[in-house]
């Protein structure tokens, strides 16, 4: 066996006994990167000098045994809206094309203090302002089963690093389906997080109050190892949850069945629209869940077809404000010819791409004096009533489980013509985070050579839940397992 | 929602000056349409009697924890001004401000 | 005929807070002026991608000491909310305020004005961040960051002010409360006090609402009052002339002592609010504001009367010695110790050393000289033991390097003499040695008298018990008539 084709688990299992070294695995990826990537197109940048210093400084730990964790000295990636000290985190937007922040995030930090090691940053749809990485400031990245589809976005170029090979695990985030969608397409494991459980310090903002950091893995066991190093609370974050961080790995090597869990089924979530194949996989799997003892029922959701509008209003408010800091004055891209209103107005032209200039004008729009009420406030209360929606539903059901996605991956250049086409595709994956709620895409078919993605939705703080089913599930089937043609 | 507002030209324009972006010809008009699309599309919200419900801000349930007043190590000058397109004598430089006097 | 134009001033006050850290991060709050450019920064009020900001209790604890000062509902529970605007000195594109639910609403503060006491309502008192400092040379400008994030205090009033003096008192009065809270160090001068006024007029008598220009960087009590009186004529002349006053902003300018228009600054105050997602609301727990009011010191106003009713004094010296905390403070400890009047004891504080203190520029928390042996120095005068000169020179002694008063009087050889041989001695020498005097006073000019005490006291350096001098002259010189 290859070592890109090891779990977590299992080069942990290499490392610790010294079988192979951090450094020897690290190169064996970059060199993997180097050979694949040309076609994946899944990063932004590549941190070899990082990567191989990292490396070298977790072999001296595994080898002292000191301060030994289920992560020390594996690979990863991270999508390159997570700030990393000294390697360049862009966005995928030229307007911060060589900006190197001086300082980590807390999720990179929590992850250099296990030792692991950074292979380097992945593409994005900019500012995560998309669902295919086709808004990429750079370039698209393909997705690893069929290079002539998208990989899902935004966080696609982290789903494609893990589905292809290029990292056994990356840190993804999720604002509006960013991580499912894309884990869903490319056929791995992602885990949207609750709001607050992971700290969003370092984490460039697109949507303040729905962004979260949440894992990207190969199976289910795997994104709880990382999440259990990446999670808890942080002063420097006075959004981020106070509640201890459980031991994820622990209590899923001691599950065995699901008897007692209610599973609700949304009948919002299976209408018109939803692919045939999608739909049979994800009945299939609830099905293959049932079997492993839990109830199914069904619920209702009600507000469900006002999620998208909710969403992306708050969106375009929030992302306008949080974009207001391009500005060509203190750092990334500055257009200096003329005075500082030209500095402002060629920076900002020069350096976001449509989509950005589109939300950050109707963001700036919905909060001007006089809409104010009519969007903004509006969009804001009909969120309490999606919220309302998914806590009813928990006060019978531990877990809800849908679709991801509508279909599977879409061509490239497909939707990109028509903003609003793009914006149904995340339909059964924003009232997540309108919600603040987590949810666990896993693979649960492939159609036409395209994996097929299921959600499993759980109430504030059920990550423990939600990896449980996840677990039980891929210990009962292989689609986890598959590997694209590039693999 | 949108049925009130005329969306047009002049409106894009000042929307456009106020988020400081400079919007080309051909830009302006294509922002027209896909923002009377995407307004009307969202005016679906206004089916939604929302007459007793108060907004939620926010995602999670916690409420401010301020910190103590305590001095932190502060960021070295020159790793700040690293990413500055231009500095001098340790500021920030930029074209001049234009003040009217 | 000429009509006359009514006033309606507001004032927006923005007061720096005395905590060590700033307002949403850990790094150090500075004097600006001094210290080097760009020093006190991090991630957080830099503004880099990613970076949040955590609220300081500190500045929570001064804003609830103030608006509880002021009177005002406090909020147990208000918002953060973005101000979006763009300018170089704010680096995120929008400065954390408050803005419909601020900490406190509702508050006044009493002022005194030609007419008597008058109430100014306060609307709001809120929490805000502070921006970073421009500065500018030839084609570029220079941004510093260090003040950027510090924790700055809005205190709005309703526009209750008609006059430019009523908005000094208001100022003067609030300035005050802010150094006697302990919130603001009052250095005016650094600009950590900065006032912005909205000004309209009206016809007198009318109840109309014309438009309002609002002055920004009014950094002195003297700029302040300045800028409204010229905004007044300014509106005024435009009324009389049939023109209409443009609702604007303006700056002033100090050097010429008129506003300026700022048009194209911001347009339109467009400032799309909305509550800051990565602060949660504030709540207060209302046994802690409790707590807060419990240390509440005593305020200028019920001072002032305490002083007037405990220590006998007449309203406008007791409202001198309350206008500053330590001032106050060091006079009641000198007048504690004292056994002559409050009044004697004010007249010294209030002269010779206010005059050494204006003079030296030292702040009165870090004079050196006991309240102790100035309560000495004084009842020496009092009951005589040296002169009044000698007692000032004994006092600007003490201030500059200390001692024992009683030490410097005898090594000075300051004791008063009241013995009449000895006085008579210097009379006489005196009179003998200046016949041209005696003789004009003779003839009728007696305000002469004073000038022959000086010179009796110069010539026993002072020692000579003036009383006794002037009974001996008056005596001598009716005796040179004769």
């Amino acid at each position: 066996m290859k070592l890109h084709e090891l779990t977590i688990r299992e080069t942990h299992e290499l490392l610790s006994s010294r079988k192979i070294s951090s450094e020897e695995l690290t190169r064996d990826y970059l060199e993997r990167i180097q050979r694949l990537d040309p076609q994946v197109k899944s990063y932004v940048t590549v941190s070899e000098d990082v990567a191989l210093e990292q490396a070298q400084k977790a072999d001296e730990c595994l080898k002292s045994g000191e301060g030994l964790t289920p992560l020390t000295g594996i690979p990863y990636s991270a999508k390159d809206s997570i700030s990393t000290r000294g390697v360049n985190t862009t966005c995928s937007s030229k307007i911060l094309e060589n900006y190197k922040p001086f300082y980590d995030a807390t999720a990179i930090k929590k992850l250099n203090s296990a030792n692991s090691v950074l292979l380097g940053k992945n593409n994005m749809d900019e500012f995560g302002m998309g669902s295919s990485t086709e808004n990429s400031g750079f370039f698209t990245t393909r997705n690893p089963w069929n290079f002539d589809h998208v990989p899902g976005g935004s966080s696609g170029g982290s789903a494609a690093t893990v589905a292809a090979g290029l990292a056994p695990f990356a840190l993804g985030e999720d604002t509006g389906g960013s991580v499912r969608m894309p884990a869903s397409f490319c056929g791995v494991t992602g885990l949207k997080t609750t709001y607050g459980r992971v700290s969003r310090y370092g984490l460039i903002p697109l949507v303040s109050s729905f962004d979260t950091i949440g894992p990207m893995a190969r199976s289910a066991y795997d994104v709880a190892l990382v999440l259990e190093a990446i999670a808890g609370h942080d002063p420097k974050d006075s959004t981020s949850r106070v509640e201890s961080v459980q031991s994820y790995s622990e209590s899923l090597k001691k599950t065995e069945n699901l008897r007692g869990l209610r599973i609700g089924i949304p009948k919002e979530y299976f209408v018109e629209g939803l692919d045939k194949e999608v739909e049979a996989s994800v009945r299939t799997a609830i099905k293959q869940i049932e079997g492993l003892g839990a109830d199914v029922v069904e619920v209702s959701l009600p507000h469900t077809q006002y999620a998208i509008p909710v969403y992306y209003l708050i969106l375009f408010a929030e992302a306008s404000s949080n974009l207001a800091k391009y500005d060509g004055v203190r750092f990334g891209l500055s257009e200096r010819t003329g005075d500082l209103m030209d500095v402002y107005l060629k920076t900002r032209e020069a350096g976001f791409g449509a989509e950005a200039k589109r939300r950050i004008m109707l963001g700036t729009f919905a909060l001007s004096a006089g809409y104010y009420d009519a969007y903004y406030l509006k969009a804001q209360k009909v969120r309490a009533l999606i919220r309302q929606d998914f806590q009813k539903a928990f006060e019978t059901c531990d877990a809800l489980i849908t679709p991801v996605a509508p279909t599977t991956a879409f061509r490239i250049g497909e939707k990109i013509s028509n903003p609003l086409d793009m914006y149904l595709s995340d339909v059964f994956v924003v009232a997540v985070n309108l919600a603040g709620i987590p949810a666990l895409s896993v693979p649960c078919g492939i159609s036409n050579g395209l994996p097929i993605g299921m959600q499993i939705i759980g109430p504030h703080l059920s990550e423990e839940t939600l990896l449980r089913i996840g677990y039980l599930y891929q210990s009962q089937t292989d689609w986890h397992t598959k590997h694209p043609p590039c693999w | 929602m949108s049925s009130e507002i005329r969306v047009d030209e002049k409106l894009v324009q000042e929307i456009a000056s106020l988020a400081r972006l400079d919007l080309t010809e051909d830009e302006t008009r294509v922002f027209v349409s896909q923002f009377k699309d995407i307004l009307d599309y969202v005016s679906i919200l206004n089916e939604v009697d929302t007459e007793n419900v108060s907004p939620a801000y926010l995602s999670s349930s916690s409420k401010n924890a301020p910190r103590e007043d305590v001095i932190e190590v502060s960021v070295p000058t020159e790793e700040f001004l690293a990413n500055a397109p231009e500095s001098k004598d340790d500021y920030v430089l930029i074209p001049r401000v234009h003040i009217e006097q | 005929m000429q009509l006359t134009y009514e006033p309606i001033i507001g004032l927006e006050v923005h007061a720096e807070l005395l905590t060590k850290s700033k307002m949403f991060c850990g790094c150090e709050v500075v004097d600006s002026i001094t210290a080097k450019p760009n020093r006190y920064i991090c991630p957080v009020c830099t503004g880099q991608p990613g970076a949040l900001p955590v609220l300081n209790q500190k500045a929570v604890e001064l804003a609830v000491r103030v608006g509880l000062a002021l009177e005002c509902q406090i909020h147990v529970e208000s918002i953060f909310a973005r101000k979006n605007y763009f300018y170089p000195d704010l680096p995120k594109g929008y400065q954390i305020s408050q803005y419909d639910q601020p900490l406190a609403t509702d508050g006044k503060l009493l002022i005194e004005t030609e007419s008597g006491i008058k109430k100014i309502r306060i609307r709001r008192v809120h929490l805000e961040e502070d921006t970073g400092k421009l500065s500018h040379a030839n084609a570029h400008s220079f941004i510093d960051y260090n003040r950027s994030g510090v924790p700055l205090l809005e205190i709005v009033t309703e526009p209750d002010l008609r006059a430019p003096d009523e908005a000094k008192a208001y100022a003067a009065k609030l300035h005050a409360i802010l150094r006697y809270l302990d919130v603001n160090s009052g250095d005016m001068e650094k600009g950590v006090i900065r006032f912005e006024a909205n000004v309209s007029v009206r016809e007198a008598g009318t109840e109309k609402l014309n438009n309002r220009t609002e002055i920004k960087n009014l950094n002195s009590f003297r700029s302040l009052a300045q800028g409204i009186e010229y905004e007044i004529a300014r509106q005024s002349e435009i009324y009389s002339r049939g023109g209409i006053v443009e609702q604007e902003t303006l700056g002033f300018n100090e050097a010429t002592g008129k506003t300026y228009s700022q048009r194209g600054k911001e347009e339109a105050h467009d400032y799309r609010y909305f509550p800051e997602p990565d602060l949660p609301p504030l709540v207060l727990d209302s046994d802690w504001i409790e707590s807060i009011r419990m240390t509440l010191l005593e305020l200028p106003d019920a001072k002032t009367k305490r002083f007037i009713s405990d220590f006998n004094l007449n309203p406008s010296d007791a409202r001198f010695l309350t206008s500053e905390l330590s001032l106050a403070n060091y006079f009641e400890r000198v007048a504690a110790k004292s056994k002559s009047s409050a009044k004697i004891v004010h007249s010294w504080i209030a002269g010779e050393f206010m005059r050494y203190v204006n003079e030296s520029g030292i702040d009165i928390a870090d004079i050196t000289l006991s309240p102790e042996s100035f309560a000495q120095l004084i009842d020496m005068v009092t009951y005589k033991t040296i002169g009044g000169n000698a007692g000032k020179t004994v006092l600007v002694e003490l201030l500059q390097n200390g001692g024992d008063p009683a030490q410097i009087v005898k090594e000075k050889g300051l004791t008063q003499v009241s013995d009449e041989s000895f006085i008579q001695e210097a009379v006489t020498k005196v009179l003998n040695d200046n016949p041209s005097e005696v003789e004009k006073y003779l003839a009728g000019k007696e305000t002469l008298l004073q000038w022959f005490v000086g010179q009796v006291a110069r010539a026993t350096k002072g020692k000579a018990d003036p009383n006794v001098t002037r009974e001996l002259l008056v005596k001598g010189l009716v005796e040179r008539k004769k």
